[in-house]
């Protein structure tokens, strides 16, 4: 697996670079807006152990990421 | 205090199935006393915090072939919880072959949290999954299940997940999803060897896991993917006993020794390392525990991806490497795989949602 850039199932963890796609995943703003809006269209986060108070805090949140994105969708039409 | 207190009753280590890979051991008839599973019931909200959560889970062999003893045990952690101002959380594994009234009672109750073991398509379930005399287990199961969505139950169906069923897996989703499921759980089979080559095809079958997941959202939820869009959204989970290892967390036998993970009873031998001093008869509380070390090695201090990887489960270290704090290279490609592939299918989808109509929507 290690010229996959895996580690071995049968030796030890192996570190991720920064530079792989996951990091990018989490640096790229519109990404995690895509992660917001899916969570405000019904994603399942309760599977993540959020109870009700947390997901009003998340639907806050994400509110607020959707309305910048819904802002970032307007400018660029 | 616990604001939040995992305790697993191991009602009895009988079951009606006798699964080719299962790890708890002999399917010895040997149930839970009543008072034993009370008085740890007892110990666990004396445990908690005012206010706080007692996450009580019921556990097996089959535990439904104990439901007369589980209402029991449930009615007496709603009346303790009720007394301390606490909360209660109820969930239940089950086999979904148990068909008695009462065991229709526990998995009907609103408040119980069901988890049905299905491994998705019916010839890859029968494989592994048959009952002691070697009948096929999938049809029962599969009716099991439809019921539950005719009543409108919420559910999750747990996969186990090996070498030999592993090519299958995608397929063994879309069919759970045909009969109505709309939450699973993927359980990797720990206990048995990985090769390279099993390891391939498991990244392979990720990837398609993942495809399937992102397409059917948000009607359809896989916790491999869940957890990971979680961890990279940053979003703010809730705190959960899970994983306390003695330390807010203890699963009791039904003899009533005390081990930190209900995965580490097996069957309860005098020879078990993983048993914890005490018994379930004595003592008030569950405190004064002190959690055992988290993961140590190198190459995770060096990880990139270290803050949003479950290689921190010390059950599963511990069952990989004999040694709580390390993970294998099992458990690491099987996070990173599940990361990147999660973060694959979020980006592609990114560049295809219409998050005006989304917004809309709501």
């Amino acid at each position: 697996m290690r010229d996959r850039g895996l580690p071995d199932p049968n030796g030890r963890p192996q570190a991720m670079d920064a530079g792989c796609g996951v990091i990018e995943c989490i640096a790229t703003v519109a990404a995690a807006l895509v992660i917001s809006v899916l969570m405000l269209a019904g994603f399942p986060i309760r599977m993540a152990g959020a109870t009700r108070s947390t997901r009003l805090k998340i639907q806050e949140r994400q509110q607020q990421a959707a309305d910048a994105a819904a802002l970032d969708h307007g400018a660029r039409r | 205090m616990y604001q939040h207190f995992g305790l697993v009753l191991m009602v009895n280590h009988a079951c009606n199935l006798r699964c080719t890979y299962c790890y708890t051991g002999a399917k010895a008839h040997r149930p839970m006393d009543y008072m034993v599973g009370a008085r740890a019931v007892d110990r666990a909200v004396a445990s908690l915090a005012r206010g706080g959560v007692l996450e009580l889970g019921f556990f097996g062999g089959e535990p439904l072939v104990e439901a007369p003893l589980i209402l029991d045990l449930i009615e007496r952690a709603r009346a303790r919880t009720a007394c301390r101002a606490s909360r209660l959380r109820i969930n239940v594994t089950t086999n979904g072959t148990q068909t008695s009234s009462e065991a229709w009672d526990v998995v009907t109750l609103p408040d119980v949290d069901v988890a049905i073991s299905h491994d998705g398509l019916p010839h890859v379930h029968d494989r592994h999954r048959r009952t002691a005399d070697g009948r096929a287990t999938s049809d029962l199961v599969a009716q099991t299940i439809r019921l539950l969505v005719e009543l409108r139950k919420d559910f999750s169906v747990v996969m186990v997940v090996r070498p030999d069923s592993v090519d299958a897996l995608a397929d063994g989703m879309q069919y759970l999803r045909s009969l109505g499921v709309t939450r699973v759980d993927p359980s990797l089979d720990l206990w048995t060897h990985w090769t390279r080559e099993d390891a391939q095809r498991l990244e392979a079958a990720i990837g398609a896991c993942a495809d399937l997941w992102i397409d059917a959202l948000p009607n359809f939820s896989v916790s491999w993917f869940d957890e990971k869009t979680a961890a990279l959204g940053r979003a703010p989970v809730a705190e959960s006993a899970r994983c306390g290892f003695g330390a807010g967390e203890i699963a009791v036998a039904p003899s009533g020794n005390l081990y930190p993970c209900e995965r580490l009873i097996g069957e309860d031998g005098p020879d078990n390392a993983m048993r914890l001093p005490g018994h379930a008869l004595a003592g008030e509380h569950f405190l004064m525990r002190v959690a055992a070390p988290a993961r140590s090695d190198e190459a995770c201090d060096a990880c990139a991806m270290a803050s949003i990887c479950s290689t921190t489960c010390r059950c599963s270290n511990y069952v990989r490497t004999g040694r709580m704090d390390q993970p294998d290279g099992l458990l690491c490609l099987f996070n990173q795989v599940c990361a990147r592939e999660t973060a694959r299918v979020l980006q592609r989808k990114a560049k295809t949602l219409p998050v005006r109509e989304v917004i809309h929507a709501r």
